[in-house]
């Protein structure tokens, strides 16, 4: 665990994402991210030195450095549609700061092992599993992506909500849910496809709830 | 058991509903029959690696639409 831990921590293959995030580092002054927290409990929940899944609301290309700003001092992959990566400097830049690319219109497996391996090893992933953006910040559905990998690789899920800001005058507010395990939900050790059907709504509602507790906290 | 056989124990483990797993045969197919999208057939896969101790690629599981292309796959490896 300790070795694990040293070498998460000191690994050169990771020099180009820990680059990425030292010229990102400016960002927390832009964004300006105000925190909220559904509960005491979700005070605690990015306090985390293991893999978890940090599963947010997609208002723009712009999520994936606003997530980072809440968890500045881990390491963080993403999952990026192939379209964002397929071009020659953005896709060495993405793929050094450490994005997965998912091929959207195959079934890719390959993403979804190489999420699981990078959970298991401790990193932090991001998701943005509405599939699409949304720049109005309304939330229909989410796809159930997450939980599949989550319950392979047995770590918790962290739901985050994002407000869009009106202006860069205005403060980002990011709202953050309670931890959750699929194991929370079923006690099975391979949940079902039904079982992971009623976690990903369980996911949906936790979602709901950050974006409740953002209108609130505006009107 | 027979490669069908043990297929059949994955695929009452993940599916767990009875309609759709009455229509479970070698010629069914994955995605009219057995009513799988994308993410259950990702899921599938991963537990017939799991059951079969192999390794799917991405063009291997893109060329799967029956029963019996899995079990085919299963017996080529």
């Amino acid at each position: 665990m300790v070795k694990n831990k040293f070498r998460r921590i000191f690994n050169i293959k990771k020099i180009p994402m820990d680059l990425g995030r030292l010229c990102i580092s400016v960002l927390p002054l832009y964004y300006r991210v105000r925190k909220h927290y559904v509960s005491e409990e979700a005070r605690s929940s990015l306090k985390l030195d293991d893999g978890a899944i940090l599963v947010a609301n997609h208002t723009g290309f712009a999520d994936p450095f606003k997530v980072g700003c809440c968890i500045w001092h881990r390491r963080m992959h993403f999952i990026a549609a192939e379209e964002v990566m397929k071009k020659g400097l953005i896709h060495l830049l993405l793929k050094g700061m450490g994005c997965i690319k998912i091929r959207r219109n195959i079934f890719d497996i390959e993403c979804i092992k190489k999420s699981v391996d990078l959970l298991k090893d401790g990193y932090l992933l991001a998701m943005f599993p509405q599939g699409s953006i949304s720049r109005d910040g309304s939330l229909d559905s989410i796809k159930s992506g997450a939980v599949l990998i989550s319950a392979q690789a047995k770590v918790p899920i962290i739901p985050i909500y994002f407000k869009k800001r009106k202006s860069i005058f205005h403060r980002t507010e990011v709202a953050i849910g309670e931890k959750f395990y699929y194991s929370d939900y079923c006690d099975k050790k391979m949940p079902g496809m039904k079982d992971i059907e009623i976690i990903t709504n369980a996911l949906f509602e936790k979602t709901l709830e950050c974006k409740n507790l953002i209108d609130k906290s505006e009107e | 058991m027979t490669t069908y056989e043990r297929l059949v124990n994955v695929f009452t483990k993940v599916m767990e509903d009875d309609a759709e797993l009455s229509k479970l045969s070698p010629e069914a197919d994955l995605f009219k029959d057995l009513q799988l999208n994308s993410i259950g057939l990702l899921y599938m896969a991963i537990a017939i690696e799991e059951e079969f101790g192999i390794s799917f690629k991405n063009e291997d599981i893109n060329s799967l639409r029956t029963v019996n292309d899995v079990i085919n796959y299963l017996e080529s490896k």
